[in-house]
Protein backbone atom coordinates (compact mmCIF):
# COMPACT_ATOMS: atom_id res chain seq x y z
CA UNK A 1 0.00 0.00 0.00
CA UNK A 2 1.66 3.50 -1.24
CA UNK A 3 1.33 6.13 1.89
CA UNK A 4 -0.45 8.91 0.05
CA UNK A 5 1.54 12.15 2.34
CA UNK A 6 5.02 10.83 2.52
CA UNK A 7 5.84 13.73 2.85
CA UNK A 8 3.88 14.82 6.14
CA UNK A 9 4.86 11.36 7.42
CA UNK A 10 8.52 12.44 7.11
CA UNK A 11 8.24 15.94 8.90
CA UNK A 12 5.85 14.34 11.53
CA UNK A 13 8.49 11.28 12.69
CA UNK A 14 11.59 13.86 12.51
CA UNK A 15 9.51 16.20 15.16
CA UNK A 16 9.53 12.88 17.03
CA UNK A 17 11.72 13.20 20.74
CA UNK A 18 14.77 10.93 20.68
CA UNK A 19 15.86 9.20 23.62
CA UNK A 20 19.21 7.00 24.19
CA UNK A 21 19.90 4.55 27.49
CA UNK A 22 21.83 5.94 30.10
CA UNK A 23 25.28 5.93 29.91
CA UNK A 24 26.78 2.82 31.20
CA UNK A 25 23.48 0.73 30.91
CA UNK A 26 25.17 -1.18 27.88
CA UNK A 27 28.30 -2.19 29.46
CA UNK A 28 26.65 -3.09 32.97
CA UNK A 29 24.45 -5.42 30.91
CA UNK A 30 27.51 -6.99 28.98
CA UNK A 31 29.03 -7.47 32.27
CA UNK A 32 26.39 -9.56 33.35
CA UNK A 33 26.52 -11.54 30.29
CA UNK A 34 30.25 -11.92 30.73
CA UNK A 35 29.61 -13.02 34.72
CA UNK A 36 26.85 -15.58 34.10
CA UNK A 37 28.84 -17.05 30.83
CA UNK A 38 31.07 -19.57 32.85
CA UNK A 39 27.31 -21.23 33.90
CA UNK A 40 26.25 -21.33 30.39
CA UNK A 41 29.45 -23.33 29.43
CA UNK A 42 29.35 -25.89 32.57
CA UNK A 43 25.45 -26.34 30.88
CA UNK A 44 26.50 -27.16 27.39
CA UNK A 45 28.77 -29.45 29.18
CA UNK A 46 26.35 -31.87 31.29
CA UNK A 47 26.14 -34.87 29.43
CA UNK A 48 22.71 -36.52 27.61
CA UNK A 49 21.12 -38.95 28.76
CA UNK A 50 18.09 -40.64 26.67
CA UNK A 51 15.51 -42.28 28.41
CA UNK A 52 15.28 -45.98 27.94
CA UNK A 53 11.95 -46.64 25.11
CA UNK A 54 10.59 -49.22 27.58
CA UNK A 55 9.46 -45.84 29.95
CA UNK A 56 7.67 -43.62 27.01
CA UNK A 57 6.08 -47.50 26.14
CA UNK A 58 4.31 -47.14 29.77
CA UNK A 59 3.81 -43.48 29.97
CA UNK A 60 2.02 -43.84 26.34
CA UNK A 61 0.17 -46.74 27.90
CA UNK A 62 -1.38 -44.67 31.20
CA UNK A 63 -2.09 -41.36 29.15
CA UNK A 64 -4.73 -43.78 27.02
CA UNK A 65 -6.03 -46.27 29.79
CA UNK A 66 -6.48 -43.52 31.82
CA UNK A 67 -9.54 -45.03 33.82
CA UNK A 68 -8.24 -44.67 37.53
CA UNK A 69 -7.47 -41.55 37.43
CA UNK A 70 -11.05 -39.99 36.42
CA UNK A 71 -12.50 -42.97 38.83
CA UNK A 72 -10.49 -41.10 41.96
CA UNK A 73 -11.01 -37.67 40.91
CA UNK A 74 -14.79 -38.78 41.19
CA UNK A 75 -14.46 -39.90 44.64
CA UNK A 76 -13.14 -37.29 46.06
CA UNK A 77 -15.92 -34.49 46.12
CA UNK A 78 -18.90 -37.23 47.32
CA UNK A 79 -15.92 -37.60 50.18
CA UNK A 80 -15.47 -34.04 50.95
CA UNK A 81 -18.80 -33.42 50.94
CA UNK A 82 -19.92 -36.42 53.29
CA UNK A 83 -16.95 -35.14 55.48
CA UNK A 84 -18.19 -31.99 55.66
CA UNK A 85 -21.57 -32.76 56.55
CA UNK A 86 -20.14 -34.66 59.37
CA UNK A 87 -18.19 -32.34 60.52
CA UNK A 88 -21.03 -29.79 59.99
CA UNK A 89 -23.24 -32.28 62.01
CA UNK A 90 -21.13 -33.29 64.97
CA UNK A 91 -20.39 -29.18 65.50
CA UNK A 92 -24.39 -28.52 65.54
CA UNK A 93 -24.87 -31.97 67.94
CA UNK A 94 -22.03 -30.85 70.37
CA UNK A 95 -23.22 -27.20 70.22
CA UNK A 96 -27.05 -28.50 71.01
CA UNK A 97 -25.78 -30.93 73.41
CA UNK A 98 -23.86 -28.02 75.68
CA UNK A 99 -26.56 -25.70 75.30
CA UNK A 100 -27.67 -25.04 79.13
CA UNK A 101 -31.35 -26.46 79.22
CA UNK A 102 -33.54 -23.20 81.25
CA UNK A 103 -36.90 -23.08 82.43
CA UNK A 104 -38.94 -20.58 84.46
CA UNK A 105 -41.16 -22.07 87.23
CA UNK A 106 -43.77 -19.74 89.60
CA UNK A 107 -44.32 -20.37 93.03
CA UNK A 108 -45.50 -18.48 96.27
CA UNK A 109 -43.86 -18.26 99.75
CA UNK A 110 -44.87 -16.98 102.57
CA UNK A 111 -42.70 -14.69 104.98
CA UNK A 112 -43.09 -12.78 108.15
CA UNK A 113 -43.30 -8.95 107.74
CA UNK A 114 -41.68 -8.08 110.84
CA UNK A 115 -38.16 -8.80 108.48
CA UNK A 116 -39.45 -5.49 107.04
CA UNK A 117 -38.72 -3.77 110.07
CA UNK A 118 -35.16 -2.04 109.51
CA UNK A 119 -34.27 -0.60 113.18
CA UNK A 120 -30.47 -1.49 112.68
CA UNK A 121 -29.72 2.38 112.57
CA UNK A 122 -31.66 3.58 115.39
CA UNK A 123 -28.74 3.27 117.89
CA UNK A 124 -26.26 5.05 115.87
CA UNK A 125 -25.89 8.47 117.91
CA UNK A 126 -25.33 6.29 121.20
CA UNK A 127 -22.18 4.20 119.15
CA UNK A 128 -20.73 7.81 117.97
CA UNK A 129 -21.14 9.29 121.42
CA UNK A 130 -19.34 6.35 122.97
CA UNK A 131 -16.82 6.49 120.16
CA UNK A 132 -15.78 9.66 120.86
CA UNK A 133 -15.68 9.56 124.68
CA UNK A 134 -13.29 6.63 124.39
CA UNK A 135 -11.11 8.70 121.47
CA UNK A 136 -10.72 11.30 123.78
CA UNK A 137 -10.02 8.92 126.67
CA UNK A 138 -7.58 7.39 124.76
CA UNK A 139 -5.72 11.16 124.07
CA UNK A 140 -5.46 11.55 127.84
CA UNK A 141 -3.82 7.91 128.47
CA UNK A 142 -2.08 6.48 125.46
CA UNK A 143 -2.08 2.99 126.48
CA UNK A 144 -5.47 2.66 126.98
CA UNK A 145 -6.24 1.48 123.73
CA UNK A 146 -3.83 -1.58 123.68
CA UNK A 147 -6.47 -3.78 122.27
CA UNK A 148 -7.75 -1.83 119.00
CA UNK A 149 -11.49 -1.24 120.25
CA UNK A 150 -11.23 1.66 117.79
CA UNK A 151 -10.05 -0.34 114.51
CA UNK A 152 -12.11 -2.81 115.64
CA UNK A 153 -15.19 -0.67 115.22
CA UNK A 154 -14.25 0.79 112.30
CA UNK A 155 -14.18 -2.78 110.93
CA UNK A 156 -17.07 -3.43 111.88
CA UNK A 157 -18.62 -0.20 111.11
CA UNK A 158 -17.13 -1.57 107.37
CA UNK A 159 -18.79 -4.15 108.05
CA UNK A 160 -22.59 -3.52 108.67
CA UNK A 161 -21.75 -0.75 106.07
CA UNK A 162 -21.43 -3.76 103.60
CA UNK A 163 -24.29 -5.68 104.70
CA UNK A 164 -26.31 -2.90 104.41
CA UNK A 165 -25.37 -2.24 100.77
CA UNK A 166 -25.64 -6.08 100.01
CA UNK A 167 -29.27 -5.84 101.94
CA UNK A 168 -30.81 -2.93 99.29
CA UNK A 169 -29.12 -4.86 96.27
CA UNK A 170 -30.31 -8.23 97.01
CA UNK A 171 -32.98 -7.18 99.71
CA UNK A 172 -33.74 -8.16 103.18
CA UNK A 173 -34.32 -11.68 102.82
CA UNK A 174 -33.92 -13.53 106.55
CA UNK A 175 -30.06 -14.99 106.04
CA UNK A 176 -29.06 -10.76 105.38
CA UNK A 177 -30.32 -9.85 108.08
CA UNK A 178 -29.24 -12.82 110.35
CA UNK A 179 -25.90 -11.63 109.18
CA UNK A 180 -26.40 -7.94 110.19
CA UNK A 181 -27.30 -9.11 113.45
CA UNK A 182 -23.84 -11.45 113.89
CA UNK A 183 -22.06 -8.24 113.10
CA UNK A 184 -24.56 -5.33 115.61
CA UNK A 185 -24.16 -7.94 118.19
CA UNK A 186 -20.10 -7.89 117.72
CA UNK A 187 -19.95 -3.85 117.64
CA UNK A 188 -22.33 -3.72 120.69
CA UNK A 189 -19.53 -5.76 122.80
CA UNK A 190 -16.60 -3.28 121.57
CA UNK A 191 -19.25 -0.86 122.37
CA UNK A 192 -19.54 -1.97 125.49
CA UNK A 193 -15.90 -2.48 125.82
CA UNK A 194 -15.24 1.61 125.17
CA UNK A 195 -17.69 2.39 127.25
CA UNK A 196 -15.96 0.37 130.10
CA UNK A 197 -13.01 2.13 129.29
CA UNK A 198 -14.29 5.57 128.54
CA UNK A 199 -17.16 6.77 130.71
CA UNK B 1 -67.33 -2.42 136.45
CA UNK B 2 -64.15 -2.13 136.86
CA UNK B 3 -63.56 -5.96 136.07
CA UNK B 4 -64.95 -6.11 132.49
CA UNK B 5 -63.48 -3.69 131.40
CA UNK B 6 -60.28 -5.25 132.28
CA UNK B 7 -60.90 -8.04 130.69
CA UNK B 8 -62.14 -5.97 127.73
CA UNK B 9 -58.73 -4.10 127.89
CA UNK B 10 -57.01 -7.44 128.25
CA UNK B 11 -58.57 -9.37 125.00
CA UNK B 12 -57.55 -6.01 122.79
CA UNK B 13 -54.37 -6.01 123.77
CA UNK B 14 -54.02 -10.05 123.22
CA UNK B 15 -56.17 -9.47 119.87
CA UNK B 16 -53.69 -6.49 118.78
CA UNK B 17 -50.32 -8.81 120.35
CA UNK B 18 -51.74 -11.66 117.93
CA UNK B 19 -53.01 -9.65 115.11
CA UNK B 20 -48.90 -8.48 115.10
CA UNK B 21 -47.37 -11.71 115.91
CA UNK B 22 -48.89 -12.98 112.48
CA UNK B 23 -48.74 -10.55 110.04
CA UNK B 24 -47.21 -12.42 106.93
CA UNK B 25 -46.76 -11.71 103.29
CA UNK B 26 -47.31 -13.50 100.46
CA UNK B 27 -44.29 -13.05 98.21
CA UNK B 28 -43.60 -14.42 94.45
CA UNK B 29 -41.18 -16.44 93.58
CA UNK B 30 -40.39 -16.58 90.17
CA UNK B 31 -37.41 -19.30 89.69
CA UNK B 32 -34.64 -19.55 86.79
CA UNK B 33 -33.33 -23.20 86.55
CA UNK B 34 -30.33 -23.69 84.67
CA UNK B 35 -29.51 -27.26 83.62
CA UNK B 36 -25.67 -28.00 82.51
CA UNK B 37 -23.12 -30.73 81.56
CA UNK B 38 -19.83 -30.28 81.07
CA UNK B 39 -17.80 -34.13 80.29
CA UNK B 40 -14.76 -34.48 82.73
CA UNK B 41 -11.49 -34.83 81.92
CA UNK B 42 -7.98 -35.96 84.41
CA UNK B 43 -6.91 -32.11 85.01
CA UNK B 44 -10.04 -30.07 85.07
CA UNK B 45 -11.17 -28.04 87.82
CA UNK B 46 -14.42 -26.41 88.80
CA UNK B 47 -14.01 -22.81 89.79
CA UNK B 48 -17.09 -21.37 91.14
CA UNK B 49 -17.80 -16.72 91.36
CA UNK B 50 -20.74 -16.93 93.25
CA UNK B 51 -22.11 -13.62 95.04
CA UNK B 52 -25.43 -13.86 97.51
CA UNK B 53 -25.11 -17.72 96.16
CA UNK B 54 -26.22 -21.13 97.97
CA UNK B 55 -23.22 -23.25 96.68
CA UNK B 56 -24.18 -27.57 97.74
CA UNK B 57 -21.50 -29.21 95.68
CA UNK B 58 -20.63 -33.39 96.55
CA UNK B 59 -19.26 -36.22 94.42
CA UNK B 60 -20.55 -38.63 91.90
CA UNK B 61 -19.22 -42.19 90.48
CA UNK B 62 -19.62 -40.00 86.95
CA UNK B 63 -17.32 -38.81 84.44
CA UNK B 64 -19.46 -35.64 84.55
CA UNK B 65 -19.62 -32.50 86.39
CA UNK B 66 -23.15 -31.79 86.47
CA UNK B 67 -24.63 -28.01 87.25
CA UNK B 68 -27.81 -26.79 88.25
CA UNK B 69 -28.30 -23.39 88.66
CA UNK B 70 -30.87 -21.64 90.25
CA UNK B 71 -31.47 -17.68 89.68
CA UNK B 72 -34.60 -16.74 92.62
CA UNK B 73 -36.41 -13.35 92.84
CA UNK B 74 -38.84 -12.97 95.15
CA UNK B 75 -41.14 -10.09 95.67
CA UNK B 76 -45.08 -9.30 96.55
CA UNK B 77 -45.31 -8.32 92.56
CA UNK B 78 -44.50 -11.13 90.14
CA UNK B 79 -43.85 -8.81 87.51
CA UNK B 80 -41.03 -6.93 89.56
CA UNK B 81 -39.60 -9.99 90.38
CA UNK B 82 -39.96 -11.30 86.97
CA UNK B 83 -38.17 -7.93 86.01
CA UNK B 84 -35.34 -7.72 88.73
CA UNK B 85 -35.07 -11.56 87.95
CA UNK B 86 -33.69 -10.36 84.38
CA UNK B 87 -30.96 -8.34 86.77
CA UNK B 88 -29.14 -11.87 88.01
CA UNK B 89 -26.78 -12.75 85.31
CA UNK B 90 -25.02 -16.11 85.23
CA UNK B 91 -21.69 -17.84 83.46
CA UNK B 92 -21.41 -21.93 83.08
CA UNK B 93 -18.41 -22.23 80.41
CA UNK B 94 -15.24 -24.33 79.77
CA UNK B 95 -11.90 -22.62 78.97
CA UNK B 96 -8.92 -24.67 78.77
CA UNK B 97 -8.95 -26.83 81.13
CA UNK B 98 -11.26 -25.05 83.67
CA UNK B 99 -15.06 -25.05 84.02
CA UNK B 100 -16.17 -21.44 85.13
CA UNK B 101 -19.18 -20.96 87.19
CA UNK B 102 -20.79 -17.38 87.96
CA UNK B 103 -23.16 -15.25 89.10
CA UNK B 104 -23.26 -11.62 89.77
CA UNK B 105 -25.71 -8.79 89.79
CA UNK B 106 -26.07 -6.55 86.20
CA UNK B 107 -25.94 -2.86 87.46
CA UNK B 108 -26.30 -0.66 84.29
CA UNK B 109 -25.58 3.09 84.72
CA UNK B 110 -28.59 4.86 85.85
CA UNK B 111 -30.61 1.55 86.88
CA UNK B 112 -32.78 1.72 89.62
CA UNK B 113 -31.59 -0.99 92.07
CA UNK B 114 -33.42 -4.37 92.18
CA UNK B 115 -36.59 -4.42 95.13
CA UNK B 116 -36.63 -8.20 95.08
CA UNK B 117 -34.79 -10.66 97.12
CA UNK B 118 -32.54 -12.13 94.55
CA UNK B 119 -30.27 -15.17 95.19
CA UNK B 120 -28.29 -17.94 93.42
CA UNK B 121 -27.87 -21.59 94.53
CA UNK B 122 -25.58 -23.92 92.77
CA UNK B 123 -25.74 -27.84 93.10
CA UNK B 124 -23.18 -29.36 91.80
CA UNK B 125 -22.19 -33.07 91.23
CA UNK B 126 -18.88 -34.31 90.07
CA UNK B 127 -15.97 -36.37 90.32
CA UNK B 128 -14.42 -37.35 93.73
CA UNK B 129 -10.95 -36.38 92.48
CA UNK B 130 -12.26 -32.66 90.81
CA UNK B 131 -10.42 -29.76 92.16
CA UNK B 132 -12.89 -27.09 93.16
CA UNK B 133 -12.25 -23.43 94.12
CA UNK B 134 -14.94 -21.98 95.55
CA UNK B 135 -15.59 -17.73 95.90
CA UNK B 136 -18.55 -16.77 97.32
CA UNK B 137 -19.85 -13.65 99.76
CA UNK B 138 -23.32 -13.62 101.22
CA UNK B 139 -24.49 -17.05 101.34
CA UNK B 140 -23.43 -20.51 102.65
CA UNK B 141 -21.25 -23.29 101.04
CA UNK B 142 -21.89 -27.30 101.91
CA UNK B 143 -19.17 -28.91 100.08
CA UNK B 144 -19.12 -33.26 100.75
CA UNK B 145 -16.59 -36.31 99.60
CA UNK B 146 -13.66 -34.90 97.70
CA UNK B 147 -10.53 -35.95 97.48
CA UNK B 148 -8.04 -33.66 95.61
CA UNK B 149 -8.40 -30.04 96.27
CA UNK B 150 -10.28 -27.61 97.74
CA UNK B 151 -10.29 -23.92 97.77
CA UNK B 152 -12.38 -21.65 99.00
CA UNK B 153 -12.20 -18.08 99.61
CA UNK B 154 -15.35 -16.24 101.11
CA UNK B 155 -17.44 -13.40 103.02
CA UNK B 156 -20.19 -14.13 105.16
CA UNK B 157 -20.74 -17.38 104.44
CA UNK B 158 -21.79 -20.12 106.18
CA UNK B 159 -19.40 -22.98 105.56
CA UNK B 160 -20.03 -27.08 106.13
CA UNK B 161 -17.29 -29.38 104.59
CA UNK B 162 -17.38 -33.41 105.39
CA UNK B 163 -15.48 -35.86 104.21
CA UNK B 164 -12.74 -34.43 102.43
CA UNK B 165 -9.12 -35.30 101.93
CA UNK B 166 -5.89 -34.04 100.23
CA UNK B 167 -5.39 -30.41 100.42
CA UNK B 168 -7.90 -27.86 101.76
CA UNK B 169 -7.51 -24.08 101.84
CA UNK B 170 -10.36 -22.24 103.52
CA UNK B 171 -10.03 -18.40 103.88
CA UNK B 172 -13.41 -16.79 105.70
CA UNK B 173 -14.36 -13.34 106.90
CA UNK B 174 -17.55 -13.14 108.77
CA UNK B 175 -18.85 -16.40 108.20
CA UNK B 176 -18.70 -19.83 110.14
CA UNK B 177 -16.77 -22.90 109.42
CA UNK B 178 -18.04 -26.44 110.34
CA UNK B 179 -15.72 -29.24 109.12
CA UNK B 180 -16.24 -33.11 109.78
CA UNK B 181 -13.81 -35.73 108.04
CA UNK B 182 -11.31 -33.40 107.09
CA UNK B 183 -7.95 -35.89 106.49
CA UNK B 184 -4.89 -34.53 104.44
CA UNK B 185 -2.99 -30.73 104.64
CA UNK B 186 -5.73 -28.86 106.14
CA UNK B 187 -5.06 -24.75 106.35
CA UNK B 188 -7.69 -22.35 107.28
CA UNK B 189 -7.12 -18.60 107.96
CA UNK B 190 -10.32 -17.23 109.75
CA UNK B 191 -11.63 -13.91 110.98
CA UNK B 192 -14.06 -12.94 112.74
CA UNK B 193 -15.69 -16.50 112.08
CA UNK B 194 -16.12 -19.28 114.47
CA UNK B 195 -14.07 -22.64 113.70
CA UNK B 196 -15.48 -26.02 114.42
CA UNK B 197 -13.81 -28.56 113.10
CA UNK B 198 -14.22 -32.81 114.41
CA UNK B 199 -12.53 -35.64 113.65
CA UNK B 200 -9.49 -33.67 112.70
CA UNK B 201 -7.24 -35.96 110.93
CA UNK B 202 -3.78 -34.94 108.90
CA UNK B 203 -2.09 -31.93 109.74
CA UNK B 204 -3.74 -28.40 110.46
CA UNK B 205 -2.62 -25.21 109.99
CA UNK B 206 -5.00 -22.52 111.46
CA UNK B 207 -4.69 -18.97 111.81
CA UNK B 208 -7.76 -17.06 113.45
CA UNK B 209 -8.66 -13.97 114.56
CA UNK B 210 -12.32 -12.59 116.55
CA UNK B 211 -13.36 -16.22 116.62
CA UNK B 212 -14.34 -19.21 118.71
CA UNK B 213 -12.48 -22.27 117.65
CA UNK B 214 -13.65 -25.56 118.62
CA UNK B 215 -11.40 -28.40 117.82
CA UNK B 216 -11.77 -31.79 118.06
CA UNK B 217 -8.85 -34.30 117.27
CA UNK B 218 -9.37 -37.78 115.98
CA UNK B 219 -8.21 -40.13 118.27
CA UNK B 220 -5.49 -41.50 115.71
CA UNK B 221 -4.22 -39.50 112.49
CA UNK B 222 -4.03 -36.24 113.60
CA UNK B 223 -0.88 -35.50 112.57
CA UNK B 224 0.02 -31.76 113.58
CA UNK B 225 -1.67 -28.50 114.48
CA UNK B 226 -0.06 -25.71 114.30
CA UNK B 227 -2.28 -22.71 115.68
CA UNK B 228 -2.04 -19.34 116.01
CA UNK B 229 -5.00 -17.09 117.23
CA UNK B 230 -5.62 -13.45 118.18
CA UNK B 231 -8.30 -12.53 120.26
CA UNK B 232 -10.08 -14.84 120.25
CA UNK B 233 -11.27 -18.44 122.19
CA UNK B 234 -9.70 -21.53 121.73
CA UNK B 235 -11.24 -25.30 122.82
CA UNK B 236 -9.38 -28.40 121.70
CA UNK B 237 -10.89 -31.81 122.44
CA UNK B 238 -9.64 -35.43 122.52
CA UNK B 239 -9.94 -38.50 124.75
CA UNK B 240 -6.19 -39.71 124.37
CA UNK B 241 -4.68 -35.77 125.35
CA UNK B 242 -1.24 -37.35 126.82
CA UNK B 243 -0.32 -39.37 123.20
CA UNK B 244 0.16 -35.77 121.82
CA UNK B 245 3.40 -33.17 122.40
CA UNK B 246 2.52 -29.74 123.32
CA UNK B 247 3.89 -26.15 122.90
CA UNK B 248 1.28 -23.64 124.09
CA UNK B 249 1.75 -20.41 124.71
CA UNK B 250 -1.51 -17.75 125.94
CA UNK B 251 -0.52 -14.28 126.15
CA UNK B 252 -2.98 -11.94 127.97
CA UNK B 253 -5.46 -14.95 128.83
CA UNK B 254 -6.31 -18.15 131.29
CA UNK B 255 -5.13 -21.74 129.78
CA UNK B 256 -7.65 -24.50 131.16
CA UNK B 257 -6.22 -28.07 130.95
CA UNK B 258 -6.40 -31.37 133.10
CA UNK B 259 -3.94 -32.51 135.74
CA UNK B 260 -3.01 -35.29 133.57
CA UNK B 261 -1.11 -33.11 131.29
CA UNK B 262 1.96 -32.02 133.33
CA UNK B 263 3.25 -29.29 131.47
CA UNK B 264 6.73 -28.09 131.57
CA UNK B 265 6.66 -23.83 132.29
CA UNK B 266 9.07 -22.62 130.11
CA UNK B 267 8.87 -19.04 130.54
CA UNK B 268 6.77 -17.22 133.51
CA UNK B 269 9.14 -13.95 133.50
CA UNK B 270 5.97 -12.18 131.99
CA UNK B 271 3.04 -12.33 134.18
CA UNK B 272 0.96 -11.89 130.86
CA UNK B 273 2.49 -14.40 128.93
CA UNK B 274 2.45 -18.60 129.82
CA UNK B 275 4.66 -20.68 127.69
CA UNK B 276 4.43 -24.71 128.64
CA UNK B 277 5.46 -27.64 126.83
CA UNK B 278 4.48 -31.52 127.53
CA UNK B 279 6.47 -34.52 125.68
CA UNK B 280 4.33 -37.96 125.53
CA UNK B 281 6.39 -40.86 126.57
CA UNK B 282 6.92 -42.38 123.53
CA UNK B 283 9.60 -42.16 120.46
CA UNK B 284 6.66 -40.91 117.48
CA UNK B 285 4.07 -38.48 118.00
CA UNK B 286 1.89 -35.82 116.79
CA UNK B 287 3.02 -31.73 117.61
CA UNK B 288 0.26 -29.12 118.94
CA UNK B 289 1.60 -25.86 118.54
CA UNK B 290 -0.66 -23.17 119.92
CA UNK B 291 0.19 -19.70 120.28
CA UNK B 292 -2.74 -17.21 121.80
CA UNK B 293 -2.97 -13.45 122.52
CA UNK B 294 -5.71 -11.80 124.27
CA UNK B 295 -7.95 -15.54 124.08
CA UNK B 296 -8.19 -18.57 126.24
CA UNK B 297 -7.24 -21.88 125.90
CA UNK B 298 -9.45 -24.45 127.11
CA UNK B 299 -7.81 -28.22 126.56
CA UNK B 300 -10.17 -30.94 127.48
CA UNK B 301 -11.31 -34.18 126.72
Amino acid sequence: MEEINHQNLAKALKKLPQFQAPEGLWSAIELQLDAEEPLYQAIRQLPVYEAPTLVWDNISKEITQGAPVRQLKRWIPAAAAAATLLITASWVAIRYVNQPKISVAYSQEVQAQSIAQNDWDQDESDFNEVQSRYTQACRLHQTLDNRNLSQELTELNAAKKEIKEAIELYGNDPELVRELGIVEMDRSKVARQMAEVAL
Amino acid sequence: MLGPMRIFLSLLCCISFLATAVAQTTLQVVTKRIDKDFAYRDGYEVNIDGDRAEVYIESWDQPTIRVHLELISKNVDREQAEQDLERMQYGAQKDKNKIYLRNYLSMPDGAPKPESQLKAVYRIYLPEQCPVYLKNSYGIANISNLINKLRINSRFTRIGLDNIQGVTDINTQFGDLFGQNLNGEVSVVSRRSDVTLKNMKGRYDINSQYGILRLYAANEGLLGLDLHADKSQVFLYNSKLTAFSYDLTVQNGRLDSPNELKFKILDQKDPNIRKVTFRPNKEYYPNMTISITFGDLTIGK
